[in-house]
């Protein structure tokens, strides 16, 4: 009997078992004279009133059973959320630690989503090639290659900058000027600045190679190359941005774990009382996916918080630095997908979190 | 209805409490299950319940050998079976009403039907008026009585009882005992374990003797509760 209920057919059976079981139990199904005859007394008419639903079980009708189901979820959803807010220090810990924990990942990954946008910023990649003259060259010599580099019609524009004034550059801006004084002669070569026309990255790289050919060039110097490392460290952060959110959801997934564990341990008599009267696992297990829900949902939308608030701490500072490079660029808020992320996210890894730890506990409490 | 066949259950610390019992319970029957506190009465209605399960032998409730119930099925087998237990197991963090509502709601009834329902059952333990009470502020009687109601509140088909008028003066036990005979006779199945032999021998059902572990009377099964 028991071996051909197992089995892919295993769910139906099941219910059709549970059917029959509350189906053939007696001949004389209800006793409805009796209870008629004792509410009446209290209740006059409502009694008379015929029985729908479940008088008969098994006979909710389907719309019936939908809204009863709605119902019961909007019970259990709500008496979760007040059992909650009957611990409001212990709830507001476990929601601080779920939304800080959200918050590391959810952090960088904005951090990264702004790098790149930097990197893709065709203002930041029109390229500047700074050439190093040799020390030989004269300063009128490099007056004439600046003539001749503006003739090159990959070139846009072409400033010299003597060594004079690249010492008077760096004293003012390098605040070592002192030190500087200390040498007897000018370390500086003289430099031209010379800026692409086209900046993509193969005409620059063109370019690069025409330049480095020319007489009395030391050394050349793309300014793009700083992009290139931004890149390669949006791709490390990238990695470290996985390896973190998997840490970082397996940290959360056992901090609603446990929480749920200890709610569970705190109602064991219920949950023995509710199977004793025949409640199954499912209908014990819901409530505690519902405190799991509300956990993940706050510690959601905590992290969102966290990560606007470091927004706004950072997006001054980093419109500045963006300014020294020259960018317009503008550091971009959470926007309406990583806000939904986050809190669907939470959510749900409330929920996952309560049903891996208290599946089974709820399972081993067999009356 | 019930049936146990060789029924023996030894507890792991080698106690033994029930002995190869035989028994049958015909549908809609009504009987007491007597004895001494220890000679197996809770034992032998945890079973029928499964809350626990024998060492050897047969039990048989409603058509089902418990052993080969899986364990999806044993809510559908313990919301035919209505339990007052001897230790009330209410809750309190509820109401009254709440506490009653329960079997109610686990089966998936009818919120509208809720209400009424718990109001009819608390009604006829004569509670009606302390629904929105918490059970702890109430006394060990009205405990034993909002346990009775939670028990027959979903109507099972099968009502167990243990020791349900422990706490009751007499008049009261009679007037719950006369509620399960009301009961038995619209075709529940009662068993009742109870060492008030003064109200069993008053009621004159079918007894059910137990003495460590072994059944001493088997008593007859009434004429005209034979299927």
């Amino acid at each position: 009997m028991s071996q051909d209920r197992t089995g892919p057919r295993r769910n139906e059976m099941g219910r059709e078992g549970k059917k029959s079981a509350v189906t053939t139990w007696r001949k004389t199904p209800h006793v409805d004279a009796a209870a008629a005859r004792t509410s009446s007394k209290s209740q006059g008419k409502k009694a008379e009133a015929p029985r729908k639903g479940a008088a008969k079980n098994g006979k909710v009708s389907e719309a019936g059973r939908w809204s009863n189901l709605w119902r019961l979820h909007r019970q259990f959803g709500r008496e979760s959320l007040q059992r909650l807010l009957a611990t409001p220090a212990a709830s507001l810990m476990t929601v601080l630690v779920l939304g800080i924990a959200l918050a590391l990942p959810a952090a960088l990954s904005l951090t990264l989503e702004n790098l790149k946008t930097v990197a893709g910023n065709s203002n930041v990649t029109s390229a500047r090639i700074s050439l190093y003259l040799e020390n030989q060259v004269s300063e009128k010599d490099a007056r004439r290659m600046r003539e001749d580099l503006l003739k090159d019609s990959g070139i846009a524009a072409a400033v010299y900058i003597s060594p004079t004034q690249g010492l008077a550059e760096f004293e003012k801006y390098s605040g070592l000027g002192d030190a500087l004084r200390l040498l007897d002669s000018n370390p500086l070569p003289g430099v031209i600045e010379v800026e692409a026309s086209d900046s993509s990255p193969l005409a620059v790289s063109n370019l690069q190679n025409r330049l480095k050919r020319v007489d009395g060039v030391a050394e050349l110097r793309v300014d793009s190359e700083w992009l290139k490392k931004l890149n390669a460290i949006v791709t490390l952060g990238d990695r470290i941005l996985t390896g973190l959110s998997v840490l970082i959801c397996l940290a959360v997934l056992l901090v609603v774990g446990n929480t749920i564990r200890l709610l569970v341990v705190n109602r064991r008599d219920e949950i023995r009382v509710i199977k004793l009267v025949g409640g199954s696992d499912g209908f014990v297990l819901l409530p505690f996916l519902y405190s799991g829900f509300w956990y993940g949902l706050a510690g959601g939308v905590l992290c969102w918080l966290i990560v606007a608030c470091l927004w706004l701490a950072v997006s001054g500072p980093a419109s500045d630095l963006a300014t020294l490079y020259q960018s317009t660029f503008r550091p971009e808020f959470p926007g309406l997908n990583m806000t939904l992320l986050l809190i669907g996210g939470g959510a749900f890894m409330g929920v996952s979190g309560a049903l891996l730890s208290s599946w089974r506990q709820l399972r081993d409490i067999d009356p | 209805m019930i049936i146990f066949e060789n029924v023996s259950k030894r507890f792991p610390n080698g106690h033994v409490g029930l002995e190869n019992i035989n028994l049958h319970m015909a549908r809609g029957e009504m009987a007491f299950l007597t004895g001494h506190s220890g000679a197996g009465k809770s034992t032998l209605l945890k079973l029928i319940m499964l809350m626990d399960r024998p060492s050897n032998g047969q039990v048989q409730v409603g058509g089902y050998r418990l052993s080969q119930l899986r364990r999806g099925q044993i809510p559908a087998l313990r919301r035919n079976i209505g339990v007052v237990f001897q230790d009330h197991q209410l809750l309190f963090d509820r109401s009254v009403f709440d506490n009653v509502a329960i079997p109610l709601m686990v089966a998936g009834f009818d919120f509208d039907d809720i209400g009424r329902r718990v109001r009819a059952a608390l009604d006829m333990v004569g509670l009606l008026d302390r629904e929105k009470l918490n059970p702890l502020s109430l006394s060990g009687g009205e405990r034993q009585r909002v346990g009775i109601a939670r028990a027959l509140v979903n109507r099972p088909a099968v009502l167990l009882a243990d020791e349900p008028t422990g706490n009751l003066d007499p008049d009261l036990s009679a007037d719950i005992m006369k509620r399960f005979e009301h009961f038995n006779q619209a075709g529940v199945t009662v068993l009742i374990a109870t060492h008030d032999l003064d109200l069993v021998q008053r009621m004159g059902h079918r007894t059910i003797r137990l003495e460590r572990g072994r059944l001493v009377t088997a008593g007859a099964t009434t004429g005209e509760a034979v299927e």
